[in-house]
């Protein structure tokens, strides 16, 4: 059964389209990259599907049902979300931070325990444990806060669904490395993943589909190397570039003219 | 490995000590308010009056004055504080702000208004017990009044903001301030001295009735937040992040807001308006042993009843025979105290 389904989903929270007409289906395991200028739509996708603005019109299912049908804890242990921006000032340890991730489950404090030592080992926070999350850098709190949602659907097996909204913009190319295997890990899993990058060879080389945004309506989707063409950058970023196959890898490599 | 931990197993570690000390602290405070007065007492005249008060024989001056006198007024100062503590606490959480302060949705002024509009109307027509009870129930009423105005405003179709309930606090506060001193501006010499030494604060009115209301509240109260401390942990991420994480946000602020708001406004109605326990003490706690809840609430209520217990003790000392109202003697700690703080919150980590 498909992790997640929208049909034709609309929506205007706020009077003026936000979406429009955007239909999509993710299988268990499927990593989706969204793509497309800023303002199109990608930030408030994720939001549509995670529930924090409501759905217009169309329909919105996840594993097979609406937001409503769901009980909120279930659904906690299903869906994962991180935002772009966290509000966290409170002087709270790391491993308290990660443990939160936990909450919606009572798994027990040591399966928390070992699923927290694990996230942490895949996005390098270990050593940072005992940190206070308010004394680190933006690029250690991205990567505890991804901790954090990583937690929260680790080990949940098909039927996960993790949504990621710029997960790599303050990591280095090393930890960016990490984390993108540490979402890769939980793919082969079964876990579902929507992530907005704005880096399009990250994307590339990690989605196996790229839905990509303009003004609130899906351009194109597909496989990278189908959707990617000179043509589509010209038209949706305006901007040229050169398509080229990556010397090594199956994936197409967007260079800037 | 275990070596890494250390710092973590340090703050939890540092968590169950302050418990541990707090717990322990608080009774030996709670004798030192027994012992000091105008009259002090030594131990064993402590030891005879309770057991006297105990028997209902009362004979006896320490008796007396430990039964009727410092007993009601130490235990009204340990729940009020208590109350105050842990309601500073999830105040400071709900809002993820922690120089909030439970005065900040209005409850405070509220009552202060319910409380000048009972003593200048009610006038000369009102005097000694019933005088103090209707002054109560007035600021209970106009606490709630003002909590419900606030909750109202802050709400529309798509939800409650938190910040425009700091907003909306801050406008019902000046309002009900304004009201207060157009109230003031009416009153005799009589009610205004009724009115500002009541704003003071104080444990004089302590008895056993006010004891047993202040008892039902309280334990209500320190019952009933913990319950929601995991709840207050995921809040401090931020609203939306709780509600991913599997928690019924708006039901969890409604009955915060719902709490603090009965706690803080039977504390104002007892006792009057106490400064700085709900802000000062939550914020030491988490310098502490950290933001974590499950700590932060038990520990804030302990260390608001030691503090409160200490000042009022403070209060009937300093000056004795005379008293001072204790709110002057919380803020006269409080402020230098808060002021240090602020001046060095980089040392522990906190930002805003």
């Amino acid at each position: 059964m498909n992790v997640l389904v929208l049909d034709d989903a609309s929506a205007a929270p706020w009077g003026p389209p936000l979406l429009e007409h955007i239909s999509l289906a993710l299988e268990p395991g499927q990593i989706l990259g969204l793509a497309g200028p800023n303002g199109a739509g990608k930030s408030s996708l994720l939001r549509l599907i995670a529930g924090d603005i409501p759905l217009g019109a169309g329909q919105l299912l996840l594993g097979g049902r609406r937001h409503g049908q769901w009980q909120r804890r279930r659904l906690a242990r299903q869906l994962a979300y991180l935002p772009q921006l966290s509000l966290l000032n409170f002087p709270y340890t790391v491993e308290e931070v990660v443990a939160l991730g936990r909450i919606p489950h009572d798994t027990g404090a040591s399966v928390d325990r070992e699923i927290a030592s694990r996230v942490m080992a895949a996005t390098d926070t270990s050593h940072l444990r005992d940190r206070l999350y308010t004394r680190l850098s933006g690029g250690e709190r991205q990567r505890v806060q991804l901790a954090r949602v990583f937690s929260q659907i680790w080990d949940g097996g098909p039927g996960g669904l993790l949504l990621l909204d710029e997960p790599t913009t303050a990591l280095d190319l090393s930890h960016q490395q990490l984390v993108l295997d540490a979402v890769r890990h939980l793919a082969a899993g079964g876990c579902a993943v929507v992530l907005a990058i704005h880096d399009l060879n990250l994307v590339a080389g990690l989605a196996h589909r790229v839905a990509v945004l303009r003004q609130g309506s899906l351009a194109a989707c597909g496989a990278p190397s189908e959707v990617f063409t000179e043509q589509l950058f010209r038209d949706v970023f305006d901007i040229e570039v050169l398509i080229r196959p990556h010397p090594e890898r199956q994936q197409p490599l967007v260079i800037r003219r | 490995m275990w070596i890494i931990n250390q710092a973590g197993h340090r703050r939890r570690a540092r968590a169950r000590l302050l418990l541990a000390a707090l717990a322990a602290a608080l009774p030996l405070c709670m004798l030192l308010g027994l012992a000091c007065g105008a009259v002090s007492l030594g131990p064993a005249e402590i030891v005879a009056g309770l057991q006297a008060s105990f028997a209902g024989d009362a004979a006896e001056q320490s008796a007396l004055i430990i039964g009727q006198i410092r007993l009601p007024r130490v235990l009204l100062a340990a729940l009020m504080g208590a109350i105050l503590g842990m309601s500073g606490a999830a105040t400071q959480g709900l809002f993820r702000n922690p120089l909030a302060d439970p005065s900040l949705i209005g409850v405070t002024a509220g009552a202060s208004l319910g409380a000048a509009l009972v003593i200048v109307l009610g006038g000369g027509l009102l005097q000694g017990y019933s005088a103090l009870s209707a002054v109560s129930v007035g600021a209970f009423a106009g606490g709630a009044l003002a909590v419900v105005f606030v909750y109202r405003l802050a709400t529309s179709s798509s939800g409650t903001s938190v910040a425009t309930m700091l907003l909306a606090g801050i406008a019902i506060t000046a309002l009900a301030g304004a009201l207060g001193s157009l109230l003031e501006f009416r009153a005799d010499n009589d009610m205004l001295r009724r009115i500002s030494l009541w704003k003071m604060g104080g444990m004089d009115g302590a008895n056993y009735p006010r004891l047993l209301v202040a008892s039902l509240v309280g334990a209500a109260l320190l019952l009933a937040l913990p319950r929601h401390a995991g709840t207050l942990n995921a809040l401090l991420l931020g609203e939306s992040e709780a509600r991913h994480l599997g928690i019924d946000v708006d039901r969890a602020r409604i009955a915060l807001i719902t709490w603090v708001a009965v706690g803080v406004g039977t504390s104002v109605a007892l006792v009057g308006t106490i400064a700085f326990v709900g802000l000062v003490v939550p914020h030491i706690v988490r310098m502490l042993v950290g933001p974590d809840h499950r700590v932060l609430l038990p520990a804030s209520a302990l260390a608001g009843a030691i503090l409160l217990v200490v000042a009022d003790t403070l209060a009937r000392i300093v000056l004795a025979p005379t008293e001072l109202p204790v709110g002057i003697i919380t803020a006269i700690i409080g402020v230098p105290f808060f002021i240090s703080l602020l001046r060095q919150r980089h040392h522990y980590g906190m930002q805003s």
